[in-house]
């Protein structure tokens, strides 16, 4: 098992202290954590997961592989990270298909997959803000895609 | 150039409302004089009440049932778009107990002539919103849309006051009430369907005309929106 990533916890496992970095708040709880969800450990392509565990603090293990990193998931919906009360999702770089006009360039998709993928995580989320957090030129791209999701922000 | 979108929202009924979405999108193929509308497939769609229930019983999801369905629909087939593609953005049957509404929004390409704007009454006639707008996105940039919005979670208050708005009696009531809207300082307010109708010009908004921003700055202040 190989793990990436450069947040505290991903070097704490590699030096079997990882919970002495827990304790300290340098790594996400795992197993456990605090509120309505639970971490687990689930699959993802390589892509994106690297602004992911470097947003959340999450590392990338490799496995036989794969790439698995810890959700916070509460049923069946995932989310990139739990902290303070709040549910994020990280969003990396969108902007190459993003046209002038900050609409998506495969626009027969991507907007009603976020349109989507919002409503469920404030569904899902118990009444906690849920908070998208994207590059700071791709917010209003962002906005327009989602629109006025009750509950779910985007921001930068 | 400035891209406008028609912002029509509706309080949720708990059903796909496929009578109305007919009417509406037969509405738009005559305004945008298209002959057929496609799925995001590139195929095209019948706009028989059978199909469009398959297709949207089809997106229900399986743990929320709820929250309703987004469909969008085309005037061009969407592998082949340009900036005269239109897309209706629409997001119906979600359930009267959600926060969420339901939308029948539509995305003007930068290089389709907005329709004549008898058409957007009559498309308010039809799904009677409890707000519709025609916004340019480069204006409501400049004025923050995002985070107004946002701070009105039931959306029971409009954000900002757009070119061409419409009002429903509560949506009225929460700005001062109709006959508070009908003095407002604008080109023309009447009332209209079950609310009013607030025109800030005769024409189409200019985002670049500084006596359009005037206008707007004055009806937002009228609102206490500003």
């Amino acid at each position: 098992m190989a793990v990436h990533g450069a947040g505290g916890a991903a070097r704490a496992i590699l030096r079997g202290t990882y919970r002495w970095a827990v304790g300290l708040g340098q790594a996400g709880a795992i197993g456990k954590s605090g509120g309505p969800g639970k971490w687990v450990e689930i699959a993802r392509p390589w892509q994106g997961l690297e602004h992911q565990s470097k947003m959340s603090g999450k590392p990338i293990i490799e496995r036989d592989g794969k790439f698995y990193i810890k959700e916070y998931k509460i049923g069946d919906v995932h989310y990139d990270d739990y902290r303070n009360g709040i549910l994020y999702e990280y969003k990396g770089n969108h902007k190459h298909l993003f046209d002038k006009n900050d609409e998506f360039m495969i626009w027969a998709k991507k907007p009603n997959q976020f349109r989507d993928q919002a409503l469920r995580q404030v569904k899902a989320s118990e009444g906690l803000p849920v908070i998208w957090r994207v590059g700071s030129d791709q917010v209003e791209a962002f906005r327009k895609a989602v629109g006025n999701v009750p509950g779910a922000t985007v921001k930068p | 150039m400035a891209s406008y979108t028609l912002w029509q929202r509706c309080r949720p009924r708990g059903d796909f409302r496929i009578a109305e979405i007919i009417d509406f999108l037969t509405l738009m193929k005559e305004a945008f004089r298209v002959s057929e509308l496609y799925d995001k497939r590139n195929k095209p769609v019948n706009l028989i009440h059978s199909d469009l229930q398959n297709m949207f019983q089809k997106k229900i999801d399986k743990t929320f049932r709820g929250i309703g369905v987004n469909v969008d629909f085309f005037s061009l087939p969407p592998g082949k778009r340009d900036n005269n593609t239109v897309r209706f953005e629409i997001h119906t049957g979600t359930h009267q107990d959600e926060i969420f509404i339901d939308f029948y929004d539509i995305s003007i390409g930068e290089g389709r002539k907005v329709p004549d704007l008898s058409y957007l009454e009559k498309s308010i006639q039809i799904l009677r919103p409890f707000e519709a707008f025609l916004s340019e996105f480069r204006n409501e940039i400049a004025l923050d849309w995002y985070d107004r919005q946002q701070a009105i979670p039931k959306f029971d208050k409009p954000a900002l006051i757009r070119g061409f708005h419409y009002l429903d009696e509560g949506m009225a009531r929460s700005i001062g009430g109709i006959d508070y809207c009908l003095k407002a300082p604008a080109w023309k307010v009447e009332r209209f369907c079950e609310g009013v109708l607030i025109r800030l010009g005769p024409g189409l908004f200019d985002p670049d005309n500084p006596e359009h921003l005037k206008i707007q700055r004055q009806a937002m202040k009228y609102f206490k929106l500003l």
